[in-house]
């Protein structure tokens, strides 16, 4: 940078590119952050795929496939995925394979398989990721909005809301929250929507503890203080000062959070007390998987439970490390002083 | 010192009474009436329900029906002992104030958590029947994860940016990504399938004798133990990691170093030592953890333990038997966080437990 006396007027070309070049912004600066990071971007990709698969699961099934999910066809039942054997007649090799696999399901092409009663495996991996995401978001969503809630009031009200608040706190934090969930929908056999209320009702802890410590941090900085002195009124400090500066944070703690609440919910399908059958999710669908351990294919003489166990175990495993790292790198970007790995 | 913990008994108090509430709410609101549960033969008229329902106090209103479930005590307006005498021997009628106290012996207060609807055993006998197996499934883990997270954290701030830390951080991150029950179904699968190494599931072989086997026991105990001990090893592991890292930095490793402190001592004696304190406090949340992951596991390889128990209670809707766990593992949950928390005031001086 060349150095420029108070006389002598800025160049021409550097005060334009000045004045053209839009101002950073914290927004900006973050979304930089975040393009620069791959280990970022590829999760954020992964997540926007999954999205987007349970978005169109139905046309991509119809296309694909052409079957509903809970479309039964015994005589298909366990059939392998069509895709390898596919592949090698595509490249000239093992012509019977695939035309015996088809002249079985119908014509039906099953390319990931299909389960013990004929249903589609990629149908269902994709009606399964509209579960994953749907139940995931939306518990975030009521927990997040419950937590931040009641942890702005506990720390910025105090005293009495303050104490209840805490006790409330800890008397769900002490809690076995898997066994009280399994309690809960013992009793209500629940819906898609009944779940995501009593996975969000459950997830409000970690947000609103957080959310207090940060506003009780938040409020003896100067410039609460300040605003105070300004005879800013309680809400608009709230609101205007102490808020803002939560946000990023409690981002970062909700991307973490949908990774875990996507365990959660598989979980719950898995041991049975999640989204109740016909409904395809991923836990459920490992769930049925385990009674074919042994199973030999008549046929070929394989085993046939390699097409149940994979599949939806990769895809909750990639969706749960997608969140994750991308928690972190969301972390790193928003605020670089909080980075773990250094 | 003393006074904290006895100060942090007695704020779990409020915290247990809590947990009450909200499970005597739990099983009000659940389908399905007792009375009509447990006396399901015909013969019975409606009469004989109602009286039924009356002395076991289902006709009072809830807040002391509550106090009932809890202290096993009851309190009856006016002169009710011969109408109480089916359920308990130790009533009295005060006249002057008019109201009627029985103990009918019970309630939560004095550990009885009721009884299985599904086979009519008392819920604490049949929980208690198998606790050995959820805490020799439980401790092992605990051990192992220790075990493993810590060198694991170590290795990967030693080399940091390595390949090796590379790995340890992936590792730390797959690790609690990866849904347990998936991990047990494809360790199964490859291990004791495919490969045959490993029994299938189960606490040990069933035999004739039943004789007790150190290595069938082990045998059994593998993978279960390991696919549950991922989790923790995974979160030891990143905050192992952190902390030397945070460590390194400080004035005192620096100082050390400039002193020509060979890196051995350096490293166990300065690093080490600080990097260490920290999981003193990770504990409870560790056992908080493995409970959890426990009923998961416990599932998969037809571990004869606790969790397995809640799970199949749960499928046959047997309330007070998932209630009864939720009620033995949240005082527990609130020892381990506790006990956790002296641990840490106990190998770091400087913290003052107030």
């Amino acid at each position: 940078m060349t150095s420029t006396t108070a006389d002598q007027p800025l160049p021409v070309a550097a005060s334009s590119a000045l004045s053209t070049k839009p101002p950073k912004t914290f927004l900006t600066v973050t979304l930089e952050r975040i393009r620069a990071d791959a280990m970022t971007v590829g999760p954020l990709l992964f997540i926007l795929l999954i999205g987007l698969l349970a978005l169109l699961a139905n046309p991509l099934g119809d296309l694909l496939v052409g079957v509903d999910p809970n479309r039964t066809n015994l005589d298909a039942a366990l059939q392998p995925p069509l895709l390898p054997s596919m592949a090698r007649r595509l490249v000239g090799l093992d012509q019977g394979v695939a035309d015996s696999l088809l002249e079985v399901s119908g014509g039906v092409t099953h390319w990931l398989g299909t389960d013990s009663l004929g249903r589609d495996q990629l149908v269902r991996l994709l009606h399964g990721a509209r579960v994953s995401m749907l139940v995931a978001f939306c518990a975030a969503g009521i927990a997040f909005a419950l937590g931040t809630t009641i942890g702005m009031l506990a720390g910025f009200l105090g005293g009495r809301v303050d104490d209840l608040i805490l006790w409330l706190i800890n008397t769900f934090s002490s809690l076995p929250t898997l066994f009280v969930l399994i309690l809960l929908t013992a009793i209500y056999k629940p819906n898609a929507i009944l779940l995501t209320l009593f996975l969000g009702f459950f997830g409000w802890i970690g947000p609103a503890r957080f959310t207090r410590g940060q506003v009780l941090q938040i409020k003896a900085l100067d410039y609460a203080t300040a605003a105070r002195a300004l005879g800013a009124s309680r809400l608009r400090i709230m609101w205007y000062h102490i808020l803002p500066n939560t946000i990023p944070l409690i981002i970062i703690l909700i991307m973490v959070d949908i990774g875990s609440l996507v365990l959660a919910e598989s979980v719950l399908s898995f041991l049975g007390f999640g989204v109740q059958a016909p409904q395809a999710t991923w836990g459920s669908m490992l769930a049925k998987s385990q009674d074919f351990y042994f199973l030999l294919d008549p046929t070929t003489g394989n085993r046939v439970a390699w097409h149940l166990i994979f599949p939806p175990g990769i895809l909750i495993f990639l969706t749960v490390l997608a969140l994750y790292l991308l928690g972190d790198g969301l972390r790193d970007a928003i605020d670089p002083q909080l980075r773990i790995d250094r | 010192m003393t006074r904290y913990i006895i100060r942090r008994f007695l704020q779990a108090i409020p915290t247990l009474l809590g947990i009450s509430l909200l499970g005597f709410t739990l099983i009000k609101v659940a389908p399905g009436d007792y009375v009509l549960m447990s006396t399901f033969d015909p013969s019975i008229t409606a009469e004989a329900r109602d009286e039924f329902r009356r002395q076991l106090g289902h006709d009072q209103p809830i807040p002391i029906q509550y106090v009932e479930w809890l202290t096993g005590v009851s309190l009856r307006g006016g002169n009710m002992v011969d109408n109480m005498a089916p359920m308990s021997k130790s009533c009295r009628y005060f006249g002057s104030l008019n109201f009627t106290f029985c103990d009918r012996g019970g309630g939560l207060l004095r550990w009885d958590l009721g009884y299985s609807l599904a086979t009519k055993e008392p819920v604490w006998d049949m929980l208690r029947s198998r606790m050995p197996a959820t805490f020799e499934l439980g401790i092992v883990v605990l051990i192992l994860s220790f075990l493993f997270g810590v060198p694991l954290g170590f290795l990967g701030a030693l080399f940091r940016g390595s390949v090796t830390d590379q790995v340890v951080r992936l590792l730390s991150v797959a690790g609690q990504a990866v849904p347990v029950f998936w991990m047990g179904i494809m360790c199964i699968f490859i291990f004791s399938v495919l490969l045959g190494w490993l029994p299938v599931s189960g606490r040990m072989t069933i035999s004739l004798d039943m004789k007790f086997s150190l290595v069938d026991r082990i045998r059994h105990l593998i993978l279960p133990s390991f696919v549950l001990s991922l989790g923790p090893v995974a979160f030891l592991t990143k905050l192992v990691r952190t902390q030397v890292l945070e460590v390194i930095e400080q004035d005192f490793v620096r100082t050390a170093r400039a002193k020509g402190l060979g890196s051995l001592a350096l490293w166990t004696r300065h690093v080490q030592r600080n990097a260490m304190l920290p999981l003193a406090t990770v504990l409870g949340p560790a056992i908080v953890g493995v409970i959890n992951g426990a009923l998961v596991v416990e599932t998969i390889f037809a571990w004869p333990g606790m969790g397995r128990l809640t799970w199949f209670s749960a499928l046959q809707r047997d309330y007070p038997m998932i209630m009864g766990a939720v009620m033995f593992f949240s005082p527990l949950t609130i020892l381990s966080y506790l006990i956790s928390d002296i641990l840490y005031a106990v190998v770091d001086p400087r913290i003052r437990l107030r």
